[in-house]
């Protein structure tokens, strides 16, 4: 008796078993098909917990900060030093910043630029940063609650960090610049090729699909083109680090790796006003060896004489 | 022997569940702990595995505690949270429990070093099923700099964890004695 008992529980077990690891693979797969339900379903076990981890994650907080402060203190008389010195290097740059803004509003009545639409920022707490290898996505406290919607751009002062994938009530997740899904349409700030950035799950992210005529130079800034219409143009990405044959390596704006707060940027997702754009009037680099005088004859407002 | 099994076989089954849901749990809130070291620069993007050391200590030490569902949950819920492919590293955990289930009299008789080894076998295998799930998956090779450092540091945590569960053990054991 005891030993049929015995026997189907060993079957019982058997077969649960063997639904387990079914079950483990079929998950894969079927996460992998992207099926609506299964995302929603994602989400709403991540919205719930989100809390969860940020109360568990409240001591390491602690000790962060801690670490912090006593690494400020022991730097306070050369810190203070430093930022005396930045503060008047940045007076000098402000004032060449306006000078600049003053000749790009100039500039942009005499191109015809189409200015993005506004776009409201909205600040968030990270709740998570990356843990594991194969995804670099981070939990920010703020959901549809908030009027956030999947693409809108999440940023720091410093750049563009991704843009959110998924957005749950409270919590929405932020797909990184960094991660290996990321592809992020960019030209190179100084001679406007464009390319795409793929990103590596590591710190730095690559610059490819660049027309084979571009030479990226070591520092030159990156941005967003704008183009698809779901990122504003202009945001910086970051700069190159590395050329080294085809390969380019970008270093980003942002340093990923201590986020606290991020700025959404909601609304703005109907895309920028693609009618009047096309990719051979404005993403098409300067010839550099046409001597021609393109703004020769115009004046001030953009009117030729 | 009929008597004997079914007494056996009673005390058995009254004695284990609640222990079970403790461990289940204690695996939960240590992956949430993971997830929060993330936080931490030093670990951006390569958070040590601490759930899969208190499950291996677990696996080894206390097997009856230790069933197969609460591997596979404390995977999936790590998938969720670092938002990694849906069921890759449940599958690789549980996997593992099978693994080690298999090898634990052998990993009991050795000595430490002999632990520590087959915990190494047992992290990289965990890793590298992943890494094969997502290149299949994906048609992309991730950096691989991040996940050797994750290797790393779970195997530098490990004779940590590995005596802090064995002091918290002894003293469970020794609270039991006195009452």
């Amino acid at each position: 008796m005891a030993r049929t008992s015995d026997k189907s529980r060993a079957r019982r077990r058997r077969i649960a078993n063997f639904l387990l690891i079914v079950t483990s693979f079929s998950l894969m797969f079927l996460g992998k098909a992207d099926i609506a339900a299964l995302r929603n379903a994602h989400m709403g076990a991540s919205d719930f917990m989100a809390p969860l981890v940020d109360l568990v994650s409240a001591p390491v907080r602690g000790v962060d900060t801690m670490v912090t402060g006593i690494r400020t203190v022991a730097s306070l008389r050369a810190e203070n030093v430093r930022l005396q010195g930045e503060n008047d290097l940045l007076k000098r740059w402000r004032r060449r910043a306006e000078i600049l803004e003053s000749e790009n509003r100039q500039l942009r009545s005499v191109t015809g630029a189409v200015t993005p639409e506004r776009r409201i920022p909205l600040t968030a707490r990270a709740v998570t940063a990356p843990g594991g290898s194969f995804a670099h996505t981070l939990l920010i406290a703020v959901g549809y609650e908030s009027d956030i919607r999947a693409g809108n751009p999440v940023v720091t002062a410093d750049g563009l960090v991704g843009l959110v994938v998924e957005v749950g009530k409270s919590y929405a997740r932020v797909l990184m610049i960094s991660d290996i899904n990321a592809r992020i349409p960019v030209i190179l700030a100084s001679s406007s090729w464009p390319g795409l950035t793929i990103g590596q799950n590591g710190v730095f992210i690559e610059l490819a699909f660049l027309p084979e005529e571009a030479k990226p130079q070591i520092g030159e800034l990156v941005l967003t083109s704008g183009h698809g219409g779901v990122l504003p143009a202009g945001l910086p990405v970051g700069s190159v680090n590395l050329v080294r044959d085809n390969y380019v390596r970008i270093q980003p704006a942002v340093d990923l790796r201590s986020l606290s707060y991020v700025s959404v940027l909601t609304g703005g997702l109907d895309g920028i006003d693609t009618r009047d754009l096309s990719l051979g009037d404005y993403f098409t680099p300067l010839p550099i060896d046409d001597d021609s005088r393109l703004l020769e004859g115009l004046n001030a407002v953009g009117e030729r004489q | 022997m009929i008597r004997a099994a079914r007494y056996f076989a009673r005390a058995k089954f009254s004695i284990d569940w609640p222990i079970q849901f403790l461990v289940g749990v204690t695996g939960v809130l240590l992956t949430f702990f993971e997830g929060s070291l993330a936080l931490w620069s030093l670990f951006y993007g390569a958070t040590p595995l601490l759930s899969l050391v208190f499950l291996y200590w677990m696996m080894v030490q206390c097997e009856n505690f230790v069933p197969v569902f609460p591997v596979f949950v404390i995977g999936l819920i790590s998938d969720i949270l670092f938002s990694e492919i849906l069921g890759g590293r449940a599958t690789a955990y549980v996997l593992a429990f099978y693994y080690v289930g298999f090898r634990r009299s052998k990993i009991l008789q050795g000595d430490f070093m002999q632990t520590w080894l087959d915990f190494a076998l047992v992290v990289t295998g965990v890793m590298l099923f992943q890494l094969l799930i997502f290149s299949l998956l994906n048609f992309a090779i991730p950096a691989l700099t991040p996940i050797l450092f994750q290797i790393g540091s779970t195997l530098i945590l490990f004779p940590m964890g590995y005596l802090l569960l064995f002091s918290l053990a002894s003293l469970v054991e020794k609270v039991r004695m006195l009452s």
